[in-house]
């Protein structure tokens, strides 16, 4: 956690200074999700990530030099300079790739979840997304198709309280956990606590693997920083 | 052997050949919505290979993304192009970026349908090659030979890379084979270019004339050689094209004005569908559709 935030620190420094151009969403406060949820999947195990998937991508094991890189534009970064911060990926550690289109990564867990189950490997997926992408049509499709097939997929909701600058009561009515319950899919809900998110997480890892079907973990969690670097928008 | 019956055969022998290979979309179980064209793969593969999905199109073509980024190789079908729209963000804003941006190899077909007329109005009837020539990373076939029917769809599986296969139901009836141009040199004449059905037109239009034809299956990447070499010849160009105007066949135009516009005598015709939305009563489908009274 402390090399997640020392890394998203020193690019949001960087990025303030003008070295980086490449928009960079960091995820401090919200750490204690990445590392809770990584360290109870193993290499075999893959997630997919959004547009603030630093911590992601390091909590999965990624290499930290390559994603220094890669923000810094570099043909040695992840995506060969391509990608930038919102474009990252380290399948070796099963990290599949980051996006920045809200909710477009979510139906991609759901496809490898397939894949594993069609290949009989005892391995999940695991969708990160924030409470603003449980808006979004992909969503609610990915989670009934996931129920349907009962697929070993993990749908991780990091719920920092903001769709960028707007705040949960002007986005959403209802609970994330009812926006699930009407799939019957298995709901567990965290506060922003590595050791209780590794547990829970572990559960559901076991219960994805052992045909119990899609799961959902939400997490209460903060973003300290503003939508997109060190700035803060809602204290403008 | 007809056209329906040559991609039938072709899904086949790929599900056959590669258990990895998989049909998955909405309605892929129900010959009410894919037609002949699926003919006994549910009964052979059985439901986990051959999935009828919730119509959430969007959703499900992430899905065939990921199943494909995992080791599978999913063949996604639209019965319907039109609906793919609803696919837009997944097939352009993923699946397109995977080889490009990503470095991945991404093994997926996707199998569309042109299906249109009798009386089906402006949702069921779209031909949207031109936006997936547009945006890049596809590779785009659009067969119009039994023959072709059953080798680009092998090709596009076989490839191992991002594909789109547009088939037309009105070519499913059909067995037409590929015959050289009986272009006479001795003699004015023009470089006609059609794609898909407009091959059939192109017949009735030109019956009795001197022209070079050249139907193109293979829209992207597109091997301008054979066309270039006619219009070295004839010195006119004309495209028919069965989708609205502004995409495959103007590109085509360009590219054509780019490589060889000292060769040409007259500037390149399109005929192409009216910049309108098709009509649904058969008396205003027929003017819609027919081009021999256009020209």
């Amino acid at each position: 956690m402390e090399v997640i935030k020392k890394f998203e620190t020193e690019i949001g420094e960087a990025v303030i200074r003008g070295d980086i151009k490449t928009p960079c969403h960091l995820c401090i406060g919200q750490e204690p999700v990445a590392v809770g949820v990584c360290k109870a999947l193993r290499k075999t195990d893959v997630i997919y990530s959004t547009h603030r998937g630093h911590g992601h991508y390091i909590a999965k094991g990624g290499n930290i030099d390559r994603l220094h890189d890669e923000i810094y534009g570099k043909e040695t970064g992840c995506t060969k300079g391509k990608g930038g911060s919102m474009h990252l990926k380290a399948p070796e550690v099963g990290f599949m790739l980051s996006s920045p289109i809200v909710g477009g990564t979510i139906p991609l867990a759901v496809g490898s979840a397939l894949a594993f189950k069609m290949l009989k490997k005892d391995s999940v997926a695991v969708a990160f997304l924030g409470d603003g992408a449980t808006n979004e049509g992909v969503f609610w499709e990915s989670l009934n198709f996931s129920a349907i097939y009962k697929l070993p997929v993990i749908f991780v909701v990091e719920n920092n309280g903001y769709a960028t600058h707007l705040p949960y009561q002007n986005h959403s009515r209802g609970s994330i956990m009812c926006k699930a319950n009407e799939f019957k899919i298995m709901v567990e809900s965290s506060f922003n606590d590595v050791n209780e998110i590794y547990r829970k997480t572990k559960d559901m890892v076991y219960r994805a693997k052992n045909g119990y079907g899609p799961q959902l973990l939400e997490v209460e969690t903060v973003r300290e920083c503003g939508h997109v670097g060190m700035i803060d928008e809602r204290k403008i | 052997m007809k056209y329906v019956e040559a991609i039938n055969q072709a899904l086949h022998n790929l599900m056959e050949e590669d258990d990895k290979v998989f049909l998955i979309g909405g309605g892929v179980s129900s010959p009410f919505y894919a037609g002949q064209s699926i003919k006994g793969l549910l009964e052979r593969f059985g439901k986990e290979r051959v999935i009828d999905t919730p119509v959430s199109e969007n959703a499900v073509t992430g899905v065939a993304i990921g199943t494909a980024l995992t080791g599978m190789h999913p063949i996604l079908m639209f019965p319907r192009m039109d609906f793919m729209w609803y696919a837009m963000d997944q097939l352009v804003n993923n699946a397109s970026l995977m080889e490009q941006i990503y470095d991945y190899k991404l093994p997926l077909t996707v199998w569309a349908c042109i299906n249109r007329g009798g009386e089906q109005g402006a949702q069921h009837s779209q031909a949207l090659q031109g936006i997936f020539t547009h945006v890049p990373g596809y590779k785009v076939y659009m067969p119009t030979y039994s023959e072709s029917a059953k080798n680009l769809l092998v090709k596009a599986v076989k490839d191992d890379s991002l594909t789109l296969y547009i088939d037309d139901h009105w070519l499913y009836q059909t067995d037409l084979t590929y015959r050289a141009s009986e272009y006479n040199d001795d003699f004015v004449g023009e470089t006609v270019v059609t794609t898909s059905y407009m091959f059939v037109e192109a017949q009735k239009m030109f019956m009795n004339k001197n022209i070079d034809l050249i139907n193109v299956e293979i829209l992207k990447p597109l091997n301008l050689e054979p066309i270039i070499e006619s219009i070295k010849k004839t010195g006119k160009l004309i495209i028919l094209e069965g989708a609205w105007s502004g995409g495959f066949s103007s590109q085509l135009a360009v590219k054509v004005m780019d490589e060889c516009f000292h060769f040409l005598r007259a500037s390149p015709k399109i005929i192409c569908l009216p910049d309108c939305h098709a009509p649904t009563s058969s008396y205003l489908e027929k003017k819609y559709y027919s081009y021999s009274e256009r020209k």
